[in-house]
This record gives structure tokens, C-alpha cells and sequence, in this order.
């Protein structure tokens, strides 16, 4: 099942292959049609698949389901298996890929073939990273979405700073993996393996845990990203197309939250113990910091990114709670962030933008006077950015802070300023954007199309009706996320 | 039935705002009222089964969210409390529907006004029927949701956006507090379940429930516009009347005050909570009042008297005299509703004139709409007999009843205000009604009484403000009445009632009634017969001082805008600037890539062309190879594991910390 899941996009891509670019003019339209129609039904199959892993899992066991294994290949243990915790995470991918496809639809016309292979192989390697058994392998795929990303942002973005957005982008992840990859050498030479269960079941001492939990830290912190990381996130955010955008909100960011819970809460109990003040604060100085620096920020997809971080803050607080409430609220936080964020980005960099061909705050105003079904969803997204109950976020940032109060109520009253701060920030840019007289500097703007439409209700329907029926995500965690913290 | 009072209101308000253009103005007119008049009908047959024939109603709808100990059902609860505050919300909700139908008749989004209105009031409901802290708090969001929606109605107009920007964010402020006292609640109780948290509160430490009393007043100082999260409403004063009558005369800002009453088995065991509402409320009710002395906007001055009022309410809380709290809320959502309603009626009929000194003389004009804004100013300063007068005074005979402190400094400010209250009041009534024509003649022809849809929820309000608190005294605050049987709790040790029937002086019994009637008077008095006096305190540096110190509301404004937000956005410049682009930048990548370049820049520096330095470079090689090679012969090198790797990584910085200038 699993490796169906991989393989789906990857048979998508070889299938795009072989359709060449190069003809007259007439031909090429069709062609570039069926491109993309051949991905986004690719992409759409992997969706299905793994509803259909959803509906079949089972949520009474602590077990990695649908496992399957590669004894063929010997140069690694190619290990693959869902729990409930990597669940949820692969189905965010399934689910915005075609969402980031969608987005840049009828936009991108160079270089086609290879935008749409790029992010059918991005699909394939992240859910391998969300499903692989080993930590090596784990490595592997949370490195490789990097060139990936790299290419998109450079040949798709927009820009003259796009190259150095894309250099920050792969050189402070790279780099901040570098520690990690040591540990897990570290790792293999102690135990003479990097598979999860064997990890899981073998003591390691506290002093060498401390060494090993920093070196994994700094990967996940940068890729969060906590302060004093941040930096490249905002810049690549604003420099990449909305597809990158969507993915790197979406997803990316979300293989740390998956690294926080698969390695450092499951294999360094102890080590987080010990260093979850310091998390707690780091986290709490990102919601404060990155929120009040939200609020100032003039370029729409920027102050998009920068409430990412501070989301991401709670997010990682709720992590760090050492209580179940805590670490399932701040998945639900994450899958949230997955469905509302990319909606914001296409709300400002795909609607807004491909109108007025700005970003900048201050030359749109009055959009509601010609736009209103966009405003009425904008508005419905900006609220569930600030965490408005009968919204997933509201449940997942609740959640979080209730979990961390119980840890520590002082860094709890530091965390919740960030639902002050949100409401002034999302808030602030959705009536600077749509109230107001309409500005006489812009022509008159059509209202969202059919596309952008069943995109945004797309992102739409599952944050309210997961925010009203969490507990079909929930259901499943319960399991995975006791077994973090007690014995099952 | 119960949920169908809740989901009817929601429905109404889905039908106009999604298929506005289906089923069109009349349409949405029509089905958002009949939607309103229904749910009105079953909450009145509700308020007979569960509040008259006590017998409470709890509905569980199924699990919400279940996460460990964490069990939180979509679940509805309706008692006394919430049905009596359910009628007032639901009755004037219903007659502002009906009004509205008339008063917004040639602005256009009329669907969408109509579909804000409807969610308000189903937000409202939910608040009031929620069964545990998080519906509670879904209601609480959506009314604060929708006030943001309708207080931007125009939403062209830069005032109507600041207004609603300020009401929005003011009022998360206090949302945050009332969250992290949900967080403490679950901490302490493990549960956020009305029923499990009331039943455990005095087995717990009071400290922790102080904290938690102090939270949630967090909240409900800013849903309610307490001192010092009130200076939101009055500038909401932008929205259109029938959203001022509704949203911040009889329901929203009683939201905060619904919390309290609902969380009384919470404060009763917490005194210093208890202490601190009584003092924030008579603060604020004397303030309010003074801010609406001398103010010049209409609805302003009626927006100040809803503040002063929300005093007096919380005023009522802090004394534990819940059920007081609860009969001032009901009084004053009608006779505020109709002082706004009334104030609409003049609005409209007067070239949408604001400004007090701009009327004048409306009496010849509209004496339909005096009428019922007598009436409303009346009830408002307790005149014996009107509904107002079952409730206000006897909040100010429960605090001269308590004995206590806290008592002594309500019933003074409270006295005093109710004179303040009496002033501003008729000093409205004289300068629209009363005193001679100031307007333009134009406005004086054009002038009318309202439509029927207006005429029709006037009187009703009119007679509500009348007779209301006649009806039902004895059943809310009567001596010895159990209607609010389990639904409000009073701590055996704060009842005062019979105090403050029994052991008052006549003299302090009167006194709030002396001070409204020479209040009065003096308004009368001083805009009639000798309007110099006014015009001459301006005159003085004291008086103009004054004069704008009260019109500038206490400067409350100035200050939050110094130095809360502005202070914000000046630590958000900072970091933005000197840390995100700053700091992080030059010990980040600009510095690496600065250090890099530099670093090539000096590499390259060596080759100069010239073949005595190349020598020089040759022979300092050698002494280094030797010294390498050498060197654990030389010196002790057991302290590091490899002495030449450190060399060698030390004479590699030498070149890349060598400084230079910055290539570019």
C-alpha cells in the first residue's frame, strides 16, 4: 500500500516524460494541457490511496501498519510503515500536492514538464520521509526535497533575490542537518543499527542522549524554524512561486514537527526532559518575536510567513509539554497550518497578486468592493489564522498551550500573547487588504475564478469540519502519541 | 425545541447571507424575522418549562474533543440563568430585526446585514446555552467575529474600519486572558465542564481559584467594556443604530457579565476577585458617566450611559448579589435598546444629524419618538415604579447594605453617578427635544415620525421599560424567592438582602433617588434657564481643562495609543530590523559570505608577482612544515589529541579573520 503511495507520483512523472515540449504553437497548448492534467489526476490518485490507508487503519494498536520491506536492496534498510502520528502528516502531503499543483495551473507555461515532475518527485519524497523506519533513511529523505525546492525556486520564482532566497534556503538547512547526520553515525556505531524499533528499544544514557538530542535539535530548529534560525523562511517564502509556497508552508515545515515526535520525544526521553526549558524558551521567544515583527512587515506573503513562524512556536511549545493534550494539539496545530497557510498564500500571492502584480500592502485596499466571495473567504481564513473556535487551529493552539500550562504556566501566559498578537496581525492585513474605498490606482479586478474557487473551499471545508469533529483525527493518535510518553 | 431556539437564528442568518441574491431583500427580510420571532416564541415556552416550572434542560450532542482526560462535549445547557438572559437577548434581538427592516430600507448589502444580525444573535444564544467552557467560548468568539463584521458595515469608511479594528483586538485581549484561564481551569480541574468545575470549586486551593476568578475577569472586563478595556465601544458607535442597540446596548457587552454570573460558584470563594470587580465596576460606572456628561455625539452619550450602566452591573457581581446583576442586565437591555432605537428614529428622521447641539425643538416634530425616549431616560435613572428602579436601586441599598468597604465606595460612586446619570440624561432630552430649534431649516421640513416597522418595536421596548421590572421583580430579586434555584450561587455569608430591606436608614434609601431628581433639575435648570453659565466655564483654563479632559474620555485613548500599540510596533520595527535583518544577517549568511569573499580576497592578496616575496613565503613554509613535524618532539603536546590539526586550523583563521575592506 505504502509503496503505492511512493510510486504513484513517480509513474506520473515517467509518464511526463517522454511528451515533448517542442512543437507549433496549437499543439503545445494541448499539450501542456494534458501535462498537466495527466499530473494533477496523478496526484489526486495518491490522494485516494491514501484516504483508502486511512479508512483502513487500524487505531487499537501501537505496531507500524501496512509495513513493507526491501530486503532486496542491500546498501540500506529500506524500511517502510504508518503509525498514527505519520498518518496524518502523509495525508497532509497527499493532500496538498494537488493543491499546489492546482495553484500555479494556468500560470507557468516554461519549463512545464519540469515544474510538474518536480513537484510529483517532491510528493514521492516526502511521504517516503514521513513513512521510512530508519532513521538513515529518514536522513536521506528529509534532505533530498532540498535540490528540489532549490530548482523550483530559482527557475520558477519571481525576482532578482530568488537565488540568494534559494542559496539561504538549501545552505541553513544543509547545514543545520549536518549535526544530525553525525548523531545518526553516532547512532549506527553504538547500536550497530538506525532502525526505529531497534533504536526505541535500546537504553542510551543520559549524557550521550544531551549530545545526540542537540545535534537532532538544530536540524529540526532550523527547519521549523525557531529563532535564531528564521531567516531563510520569510525570503523564501516571498521568492517563491505559490506552488513552493504552498508545499514549503504546507508540508516542509512539518517534517520537523515530524522529526520532533518520531526522534526526540520517542528515542531521547530523558534528553528532552532535561532540555525542554530550553526549548520552552527558545519557542516562546520565536511566538513573541516573529509575531510583533508579523505585524510590521509590508509584503503580504512575507507577513504570511513570519505568522507561520510564530504558529510554528506554539506549535513546538505544545511539543514539549511532556502531556498528551500537549503533543496532539500541536498535531492538530500542524495539520491547521497545513490546510489554512497555504490558503492565506494563495489568498495574497496567487489571487492578489496575479491581479495587481503586487505584494506590497500599501498600493491594495477596498478589495471587498469588487471582490466579495474572495473577501468572504479571506476573511474566513484570516480568522482561522487567528484561532476563531469551530476552526482546526483553534483546537490544535488550545490544546497546545493547555498542555503546556500544565508544564509550566508562566511559559503558557508567554505562548498565549501569540493569540493576541495573531488577531492583530491577520486582522490588520485583511482590512488594510479589502476595506477601505477602493484604491484609484488599481483597475477594476475580476473576482476569484472557478479555479482558485474549488481551491480555496477545498482548503476550507476540512479546517471547519475537522475544527467541529477532531475526533476523527484524534481517534487514530491516541495510541501513537501514549505510547511517546508512557509505556503502552 | 431547545436547539432549534439556537440553530433557527443560524439558519436565518445562512439563507440571507448565502443565497442573498435568491431570495432578495424581502426575502431575507422575511426569513431572518420569522426565523427571530419563532426562536422568540420557543424561548418564551422554554422560559416557562425550565425557569417558571424549574426544570433545567441539558443536551449532549455528542464528543467535541477527546484528547486523555480531556473530554469535551458539544453540549447545551439551559437553566434559569440562561433563559431569563435568553428572553431579553432573543425579545430585543427580534424587535431590532423589525426595526432594522425600516431603518436600513435604502442601504444597499441589505442580505448581509440581515445575515450579521441573525449569526449575532445565534452566537449570543450559543454563548448563553453553552454546557461548557469551549461552547461557551464558540459563542463568545462569533459574537466578537460578527461585532468586527457589523461594526465595519460601511466598510469604505476609515473610521468604521478603525472602530471595528480597535473593538476586535480590544476584545481579544481579553479572550487571551480568558483563555489562559481555561488553561488554569484544566489544569486545576481536569476538566472544563460547568457542572465538574462548580462542584469542585471549594475543594480547591483559593489561590489558584483566585487566579482563575482573576482570568476570566480578564475577559469579561473587555466583553463588557469595564475600565480598562472599554474604550472600544464607544468609537463601535460607527456601525449602523440598530447594530449599536443591539450589539452594545442589550446583548454583546452582556456577555462578560453572563461569564460572571455563570462562573459565581468560582467568585464566591474568591473574596479579593469579589473586591476587585465591585472597585473596577463603581470605577467605572462614575467614570462612564462623567466621560458622558458633557459628551456631544448622540449615540455617544447614550454608548457612555451603556458603560456606566455595565458598572453598576459588575458593581452588582462584586457584592455577590448575582440575581441583582442579572435583573439589571434584563431592565437594561430593553431600556437601552430603546434609548438607541429611539436615537435612530431622530437620527434618520434628521438628516442623519449626530450632534446634540445641532437639534433641538424635535418635540413639535416627533413626539411619538419623545415619548418613548422619556420613557427609556426615566427607567434609566431608576425613577420609582419604571423598570430600571427594581434593579439600580436596589444594587445601591445592597452595597449600603453590605457594610463593607467595598459596599461604602460602590454605594457612594454609585449614588453619585445615578445624579451624574440623571444629568446627562435630561441634558439630552432638552437639547434634542426641548430647547430651541438649532438645526437647519432644511432638516426641520423633512423631518417625520418613523414607519410602522419603527413605531412597532418602540412601543414595545416602551412598554417592556415600563412594566418589565413591576412584572418580575419578585421573581428575580424578590425576598426569599429560589427561582435561580442551583443556577446562581450566593455564599450563605454574602446574602445582604435582608439587610438591606430591613436595617437602612431611609435617608441613604433616598439618597440615589434625591441625587437623580437634582440631577435632573440641574440639567433642566442649566439648559433652559441660564445656558450662560456653560458657555462661560469654557472660558476658564479649569473649566476648558475639564471640558476636554472629559471629552478626550480620561485620555484613555491617548494612552493606549502611546504607549501600548505604538511601543508594539516599535519593538516589532526593532527586531524586525536589527535582529531579523541585523543581527542574525551578520553573524548569518551575509557575514559568512562577507568573511568567504574577504577571506579570497586576501588568499589572493599573496600573489603579488614579485620573487623576493615568493621566497619569503617558501621559506616560511619550510619553517612551518619543520616546526609541524617537529613539534611533538618540542613541546608537550599529551594535552591536545593532535597539536598539528590545531595549527593548522589556527593559521587558517589568521587569514580568514585577517581584516579587509568589503568586497562588493
Amino acid at each position: 500500500m505504502i509503496t503505492l503511495l511512493i510510486l504513484i507520483p513517480i509513474i506520473g512523472s515517467l509518464l511526463l516524460i517522454p511528451i515533448s515540449s517542442e512543437d507549433n504553437i496549437e499543439n503545445k497548448k494541448a499539450r501542456a494541457q494534458a501535462m498537466r492534467r495527466i499530473a494533477l489526476t496523478t496526484s489526486l490518485i495518491n490522494l485516494f490511496v491514501s484516504l483508502f490507508i486511512w479508512y483502513q487503519f487500524d487505531s487499537n494498536t501501537t505496531q507500524y501498519q501496512f509495513v513493507s520491506e526491501f530486503n532486496q536492496l542491500n546498501f540500506a534498510h529500506l524500511n517502510f510503515g504508518i503509525d498514527g502520528i505519520s498518518l496524518f502528516f502523509v495525508l497532509l502531503t497527499t493532500f496538498v500536492t494537488p493543491i499546489a499543483l492546482l495553484s500555479n495551473y494556468s500560470n507557468i507555461n516554461k519549463n512545464l514538464k519540469l515544474f510538474l515532475i518536480s513537484f510529483l518527485l517532491l510528493e514521492s519524497l516526502q511521504i517516503c520521509a514521513f513513512v521510512s523506519l530508519d532513521l538513515l533513511l529518514f536522513y536521506i529523505f528529509f534532505e533530498s526535497v532540498l535540490p528540489i525546492l532549490f530548482i523550483i525556486i530559482v527557475i520558477f520564482g519571481h525576482g532578482e533575490d530568488r537565488f540568494r532566497s534559494a542559496f539561504l534556503l538549501f545552505l541553513y538547512t544543509l547545514a543545520g542537518s549536518l549535526p544530525m547526520l553525525l548523531c545518526i553515525l553516532s547512532i549506527y556505531s553504538y547500536i550497530g543499527s538506525t532502525d526505529f524499533q531497534l533504536i526505541s528499544l535500546c537504553e542510551i544514557s543520559l549524557d550521550s542522549q544531551k549530545i545526540l538530542w542537540l545535534g537532532f535539535f538544530i536540524a529540526f530548529a532550523v527547519k521549523t524554524p525557531l529563532y535564531p534560525f528564521i531567516i531563510w523562511l520569510p525570503k523564501a517564502h516571498s521568492d517563491s512561486p505559490l506552488a513552493g509556497s504552498i508545499i514549503l508552508a504546507a508540508t516542509i515545515l512539518k517534517l520537523a514537527t515530524y522529526g520532533y515526535i518520531r526522534v526526540l520525544l520517542n528515542f531521547f526521553p530523558d534528553a528532552t526532559n532535561y532540555f525542554s526549558p530550553l526549548v520552552q524558551t527558545i519557542a516562546s521567544i520565536t511566538i513573541i518575536y516573529a509575531s510583533l515583527s508579523t505585524i510590521i512587515q509590508q509584503d503580504t506573503k512575507r507577513l504570511i510567513a513570519y505568522s507561520s513562524v510564530a504558529h510554528m512556536g506554539v506549535l513546538v511549545l505544545g511539543l514539549f509539554s511532556n502531556t498528551i493534550q500537549g503533543i496532539e494539539g500541536a498535531i492538530l496545530l500542524a495539520i491547521a497550518h497545513g490546510f489554512v497557510s497555504p490558503a492565506l498564500f494563495t489568498c495574497v500571492g496567487g489571487v492578489i497578486y496575479e491581479r495587481t502584480g503586487s505584494r506590497i500592502i500599501n498600493y491594495i485596499r477596498g478589495l471587498a468592493t469588487y471582490m466579495p466571495v474572495f473577501t468572504i473567504l479571506f476573511f474566513v481564513f484570516t480568522l482561522a489564522n487567528t484561532g476563531i473556535p469551530l476552526t482546526l487551529n483553534f483546537l490544535g493552539e488550545q490544546l497546545s498551550l493547555i498542555g503546556i500550562w500544565q508544564q509550566n504556566p508562566y511559559i503558557a501566559t508567554l505562548g498565549a500573547t501569540g493569540i493576541l498578537l495573531s488577531a492583530c496581525y491577520s486582522l490588520f492585513l485583511y482590512n488594510r487588504l479589502s476595506y477601505g474605498s477602493y484604491s484609484p490606482h488599481l483597475p477594476i479586478l475580476k473576482d476569484i475564478n472557478r479555479r482558485e474557487y474549488s481551491l480555496l473551499i477545498s482548503l476550507l471545508i476540512p479546517t471547519i469540519i475537522f475544527g467541529i469533529i477532531p475526533n476523527v483525527i484524534l481517534n487514530p493518535l491516541h495510541i501513537s502519541t501514549s505510547a511517546l510518553l508512557y509505556s503502552v | 425545541m431547545y436547539l432549534s431556539i439556537i440553530i433557527l437564528p443560524l439558519l436565518g442568518s445562512i439563507v440571507s447571507g448565502f443565497m442573498g441574491r435568491k431570495v432578495g431583500v424581502t426575502g431575507s427580510q422575511f426569513i431572518t424575522c420569522t426565523c427571530l420571532i419563532l426562536s422568540s416564541v420557543l424561548m418564551t415556552i422554554a422560559f416557562y418549562e425550565v425557569g417558571i416550572s424549574a426544570s433545567p434542560v441539558n443536551i449532549n450532542l455528542g464528543s467535541w474533543v477527546d484528547s486523555e482526560i480531556m473530554l469535551i462535549s458539544w453540549e447545551f445547557y439551559f437553566d434559569q440563568l440562561t433563559v431569563s438572559l435568553g428572553l431579553a437577548v432573543l425579545y430585543c434581538s427580534t424587535l431590532i430585526h423589525i426595526y432594522s427592516i425600516d431603518y436600513l430600507s435604502s442601504d444597499p448589502h441589505i442580505q448581509r446585514f440581515f445575515s450579521y444580525l441573525s449569526a449575532f444573535t445565534g452566537g449570543m444564544l450559543m454563548l448563553i446555552c453553552g454546557g461548557n467552557f469551549f461552547v461557551m467560548f464558540v459563542g463568545w468568539e462569533t459574537i466578537g467575529v460578527v461585532s468586527y463584521l457589523l461594526i465595519n458595515f460601511y466598510f469604505t469608511r476609515i473610521q468604521a474600519n478603525k472602530a471595528a479594528m480597535l473593538a476586535f483586538t480590544m476584545n481579544r485581549s481579553g479572550d487571551m486572558l480568558m483563555s489562559i484561564g481555561f488553561f488554569a481551569i484544566f489544569a486545576v480541574f481536569g476538566s472544563l465542564n460547568y457542572a465538574s468545575v462548580f462542584s469542585l470549586v471549594p475543594y480547591m486551593n483559593e489561590v489558584a481559584i483566585s487566579l482563575i476568578g482573576l482570568l476570566l475577569l480578564g475577559g469579561a472586563l473587555a466583553k463588557s467594556a469595564n475600565i480598562p478595556l472599554h474604550s472600544w465601544l464607544p468609537g463601535s458607535m460607527e456601525a449602523p443604530t440598530p447594530v449599536s442597540a443591539l450589539l452594545h446596548a442589550a446583548t454583546l457587552v452582556t456577555a462578560g457579565v453572563y461569564l460572571l454570573l455563570r462562573c459565581s460558584p468560582i467568585l464566591e470563594y474568591t473574596p479579593t476577585v469579589l473586591l476587585i470587580i465591585t472597585l473596577i465596576g463603581s470605577t467605572t460606572a462614575f467614570v462612564a458617566a462623567t466621560c458622558g456628561l458633557l459628551a456631544n455625539d448622540l449615540k455617544r452619550i447614550i454608548a457612555f450611559s451603556t458603560i456606566s450602566q455595565l458598572g453598576y452591573m459588575m458593581m452588582a457581581i462584586g457584592l455577590s448579589q448575582y440575581n441583582v446583576a442579572l435583573m439589571h442586565t434584563v431592565n437594561h437591555a430593553f431600556f437601552k435598546a430603546l434609548l438607541f432605537l429611539g436615537a435612530g428614529a431622530v437620527i434618520h428622521s434628521f438628516a442623519d444629524q449626530q450632534d446634540v447641539r445641532k437639534m433641538g425643538g424635535l418635540i413639535k416634530f416627533l413626539p411619538f419618538t419623545y415619548s418613548v425616549m422619556l420613557v427609556g431616560s426615566l427607567s434609566l435613572l431608576a425613577t420609582p415604579f419604571l423598570t430600571g428602579f427594581y434593579s439600580k436601586d436596589l444594587i445601591l441599598e445592597l452595597a449600603a447594605g453590605a457594610y463593607s468597604f467595598t459596599g461604602l465606595y460602590a454605594f457612594i460612586l454609585g449614588s453619585v453617578t445615578a445624579g451624574i446619570t440623571a444629568f446627562y440624561s435630561f441634558r439630552l432630552i432638552s437639547l434634542v427635544f426641548l430647547t430651541k430649534a438649532n438645526g437647519q431649516k432644511e432638516s426641520y421640513l423633512n423631518s417625520h415620525e418613523s414607519a410602522l416597522p419603527v413605531v412597532i418595536p418602540l412601543l414595545v421596548l416602551a412598554l417592556f421599560s415600563i412594566f418589565f421590572g413591576y412584572v418580575f421583580s419578585d421573581l428575580f430579586v424578590g425576598l426569599g424567592s429560589d427561582f435561580f434555584g442551583n443556577s446562581l450561587f450566593i455564599h450563605p455569608n454574602n446574602i445582604t438582602i435582608i439587610e438591606a430591606e430591613f436595617s437602612l436608614a431611609p435617608i441613604i434609601k433616598l439618597l440615589p433617588a434625591i441625587f437623580s431628581i437634582s440631577g435632573a433639575f440641574l440639567a433642566i435648570f442649566m439648559y433652559h434657564k441660564t445656558p450662560e453659565i456653560l458657555i462661560n466655564l469654557t472660558e476658564y483654563k479649569l473649566g476648558r481643562k475639564i471640558y476636554s479632559f472629559l471629552n478626550g474620555k480620561y485620555y484613555f485613548d491617548v494612552i493606549y495609543n502611546h504607549y501600548v500599540v505604538s511601543q508594539g510596533l516599535r519593538v516589532g520595527y526593532k527586531i524586525s530590523k536589527e535582529i531579523d535583518r541585523g543581527a542574525i544577517e551578520l553573524l548569518g549568511p551575509y557575514g559568512l559570505t562577507n568573511t568567504f569573499i574577504n577571506t579570497g580576497v586576501n588568499i589572493g592578496k599573496l600573489d603579488t608577482g614579485i620573487i623576493t616575496t615568493y621566497s619569503l613565503y617558501i621559506t616560511i613554509g619550510l619553517l612551518s612544515l619543520l616546526f609541524l613535524i617537529f613539534a611533538p618532539v618540542l613541546i608537550d603536546t599529551s594535552i591536545f589529541s593532535e597539536i598539528r590539526l590545531i595549527i593548522i586550523y589556527f593559521a587558517s583563521l589568521i587569514l580568514v579573520l585577517n581584516p579587509s575592506k568589503t568586497y562588493k
